[in-house]
C-alpha cells in the first residue's frame, strides 16, 4: 500500500525533475555558446577595432555561473559528481543503503541552507547595479535559487527512491541512465 | 573556529558522498556544531565568487576545444603523423601512442580525454598487431597523463586560480617535465620491445609520406603554437587563448577538414556544459572550503605539525610527495588540488620554495595519480576501452609508473628543470 503511494510520488517527481534537468542542460549548452562568442567578440574589438569592450567579460562570467547552476541539478540526479565509492562498496548491502540514505539527507540539508542563503543574496542584489551591464545584480543572482531549488527537488526524489528501495529490494529504483557521456579533468 | 569540519569532511568523503557536497556539508555541519550559523551567508558568497571568475573560464573553453578536436577528426590526423614518424620501430605502435599523446597534450588539457581519444584508435590496432591488450592499455594510460602536464592544462588552471600563481608561468613550468616523461616512456618502451620481442608493424615511411602526414596534421599542430605563443608573448590572457583555440578548432573541423557538421554542435555543447558544470561547481565548493581552512587557522597548525617533524626542506618535499602520491591513489587531481593546495603550498613557500616550483611538483604528482589504482580515472577509461581489468592494467603499467615517479623526484630536487623556462619568459 505505502509502496504504491511512494512509487507514484517518485514517478511524478521523476517526470518533473527529468524535464527540468534536461531543459537546464540544454539552456546551459546555449549559454556556453554565448559565452564563447562574447569572449571572441572582446578579442576582435580589442585587436581589430582597437576598442576594449567593457561589458563582454562580465557577460561571459554570468553565462558561466548560470550554465554551472543550470547543470548542477542534472549532474546531481545522474550521479555525475565524482565520489570515492571504494570503502562504501566494501560494506554489507543493507548498511550501505542506510549510509547512502543518511549521506543524501545531509546533501538535501546543505542544499536547503544554500537555497535560503541564495534567496537572501538575490534580495540584496536588488539594491546593487551591475558594474558594466545595465541590470541589477539580482538578475545575475536569480539563477542561484533556481539551481538550488532544482537540486532540492532532485534530492527529495533520490531520498524517496532510497526509501522505496529499502522497502522493496526486489525492484530497482535507480534513476534511469542517461545517454550523455560523463567525463572530467 | 574548530577544526571539526576537516574530520567531518574526511569521514563524508570516505563514506562515498560526492566530493562537491562533502566540501560544503563539512563546513556547514561544523558551523552548526560551533553555533556559528551566521557564517552561512559567507559560505554562499564564497561559492558564487568561486565560480564567477574570468581566469577560470579557460576550463570550459579548453574542454570545448578538446571535444571539437576529438569529434572533428583532428586526433586522427595526429596519430597518422606519429605513425609516419615512428611506426617502423620495434614496438612502433607503442611509440606512436606515446608521441600522439605528447602532440595531443599541446592541444588538450585533460588526461581522460586524451586516454579516450587515443585509446579508442590505438588499443584495438595494437591488439590486432600482436601486442597484449593489457600492454596497449597500460601504454595509453601512462602516456595520457602527459596531457595535463604539457600546457594547456585544466589542472594547472585550477591550481593557478585557487593559489593565485601565474597560469602562463605554470604552463611554462610544465613543458620540461612533460617532455621528460615522454622521453622516459619511449626509452622504457624501446627496452621492453626488445626484451619482449614486440612486432614491427610498418615499413619505414619515406620522407615524402612523412611530409604528407605532416601536412595533414599541420593545422592541428599549429594550435599549441597559437595558444602558447599567444599566452607567453602576452597577446592573449589564458582565457582568451582558450576561446581562440576552441574557435580555431571549430573553424578547422567545420570548414577545412569538413569532419564536423553543424548538426553535431548542440550535442558537443551539451557534453561540454555537463563536464565544465561539474568541475566549476567543484571549484566553487573548493573555494568555500579553502576559505574555512584559512580562517580556522588550519594552515598554521599543519605547518607547525610538519615543521615539528623536521625543518629540512628537502626531507619535507620528499614526505609531501609521498603523501600526495598516496592521496592521488584515492582522489582526482582537481579535488585534491582544491583541498590540499591552500593547506600545503603556504608551508613550503614559507620555507623558501618558489610558489611556481611547488605548484608544478604538486600538479605533476597528482596528475600521475590519475593513473594509479584503486581510483584512477585514466585507468577506468583505458579499462573500459580495452576490456582488461583495472588491476591488470595497473600491474602492467609498473615500469612506466616507475619512470613517472623518477621524473617527479627529479623535478622536486632539481628546481632548475622546471623553473628555467618560466624565468626566461619573465614569469618568475
Amino acid at each position: 500500500m505505502t509502496i504504491t503511494v511512494l512509487e507514484r510520488m517518485i514517478a511524478a517527481l521523476a517526470r518533473l525533475n527529468a524535464a527540468v534537468c534536461g531543459a537546464g542542460r540544454h539552456v546551459a549548452a546555449a549559454l556556453l555558446a554565448v559565452m564563447t562568442f562574447a569572449v571572441l567578440v572582446q578579442i576582435v574589438f580589442r585587436y581589430v577595432f582597437n576598442n576594449s569592450l567593457s561589458w563582454s567579460e562580465e557577460l561571459a562570467k554570468v553565462m558561466m555561473v548560470w550554465a554551472t547552476m543550470l547543470v548542477a541539478p542534472w549532474a546531481y540526479r545522474m550521479g555525475a559528481n565524482v565520489s570515492i565509492d571504494l570503502f562504501a562498496e566494501a560494506l554489507p548491502a543493507r548498511l550501505r543503503a542506510v549510509l547512502g540514505f543518511v549521506l543524501n539527507l545531509l546533501v538535501v540539508w546543505i542544499v536547503w541552507i544554500f537555497l535560503i542563503e541564495s534567496v537572501a543574496l538575490w534580495q540584496r542584489g536588488a539594491d546593487t547595479l551591475s558594474a558594466t551591464l545595465p541590470v541589477k545584480m539580482s538578475v545575475f543572482y536569480a539563477i542561484l535559487p533556481l539551481g538550488f531549488g532544482g537540486m532540492l527537488a532532485v534530492g527529495v526524489e533520490l531520498s524517496l527512491r532510497q526509501i522505496a528501495q529499502f522497502l522493496n529490494p526486489a525492484r530497482s529504483y535507480a534513476v534511469p541512465a542517461s545517454h550523455v557521456p560523463v567525463a572530467d579533468a | 573556529m574548530s577544526l571539526a569540519y576537516f574530520w567531518i569532511f574526511i569521514f563524508l568523503l570516505a563514506s562515498g558522498m560526492p566530493v562537491v557536497f562533502a566540501l560544503l556539508v563539512g563546513p556547514g555541519l561544523s558551523l552548526v556544531i560551533d553555533g556559528q550559523e551566521q557564517f552561512f551567508t559567507a559560505l554562499m558568497s564564497r561559492l558564487y565568487n568561486g565560480i564567477d571568475s574570468f581566469p577560470l573560464m579557460a576550463v570550459p573553453f579548453f574542454i570545448l576545444a578538446g571535444e571539437i578536436m576529438n569529434s572533428g577528426g583532428i586526433t586522427t590526423s595526429i596519430v597518422r603523423f606519429s605513425q609516419s614518424m615512428l611506426g617502423h620501430l620495434r614496438g612502433g605502435l607503442a611509440q606512436v601512442n606515446i608521441l600522439s599523446s605528447l602532440l595531443l597534450a599541446g592541444l588538450s588539457g585533460s588526461a581522460v580525454a586524451d586516454a579516450s581519444a587515443i585509446g579508442k584508435m590505438l588499443i584495438p590496432s595494437m591488439a590486432e598487431n600482436g601486442y597484449t591488450r593489457r600492454f596497449a592499455a597500460a601504454v595509453t594510460a601512462a602516456a595520457a597523463i602527459i596531457g595535463p602536464i604539457i600546457p594547456p592544462s585544466g589542472i594547472m588552471i585550477i591550481y593557478a586560480f585557487v593559489m593565485n600563481v601565474s597560469v602562463g608561468g605554470l604552463f611554462a613550468a610544465g613543458i620540461v617535465p612533460g617532455l621528460m616523461i615522454a622521453v622516459g616512456l619511449m626509452i622504457m618502451t624501446s627496452y621492453l620491445a626488445r626484451v619482449r620481442n614486440y612486432p614491427v608493424a610498418n615499413r619505414k615511411a619515406t620522407w615524402g609520406e612523412r611530409g604528407a602526414a605532416f601536412k595533414g596534421s599541420f593545422l592541428a599542430l599549429l594550435t599549441p603554437v597559437i595558444l602558447l605563443g599567444g599566452i607567453l608573448v602576452g597577446v592573449f590572457t589564458p582565457t582568451e587563448a582558450a576561446s581562440v583555440a576552441a574557435a580555431y578548432a571549430l573553424v578547422v573541423a567545420l570548414f577545412v577538414l569538413r569532419t564536423l557538421t553543424f548538426k553535431q554542435l548542440p550535442a558537443i555543447f551539451a557534453a561540454v556544459a555537463v563536464q565544465s558544470g561539474v568541475i566549476l561547481l567543484l571549484v566553487g565548493a573548493g573555494v568555500t572550503f579553502a576559505w574555512l581552512v584559512t580562517v580556522s587557522g588550519m594552515g598554521e597548525s599543519i605547518a607547525t605539525g610538519m615543521l615539528a617533524l623536521t625543518d629540512n626542506v628537502l626531507l619535507l618535499l620528499l614526505l609531501v610527495n609521498l603523501f600526495l602520491f598516496g592521496v592521488g591513489m584515492f582522489l582526482d587531481a582537481g579535488p585534491a588540488i582544491l583541498i590540499l593546495g591552500p593547506v600545503l603550498a603556504p608551508v613550503f613557500v614559507g620555507l623558501g620554495v618558489d610558489p611556481l616550483h611547488f605548484a608544478v611538483v604538486m600538479c605533476v604528482n597528482l596528475t600521475v595519480g590519475l593513473a594509479t589504482p584503486p581510483m584512477g580515472l585514466v585507468l577506468f577509461v583505458t579499462s573500459s576501452i580495452s576490456g582488461e581489468k583495472v588491476e591488470t592494467i595497473a600491474w602492467e603499467m609498473m615500469p612506466f609508473l616507475a619512470i613517472e615517479v623518477v621524473v617527479i623526484f627529479l623535478i622536486t630536487f632539481f628546481p632548475a628543470l622546471t623553473m628555467t623556462l618560466p624565468r626566461m619568459m619573465g614569469f618568475a
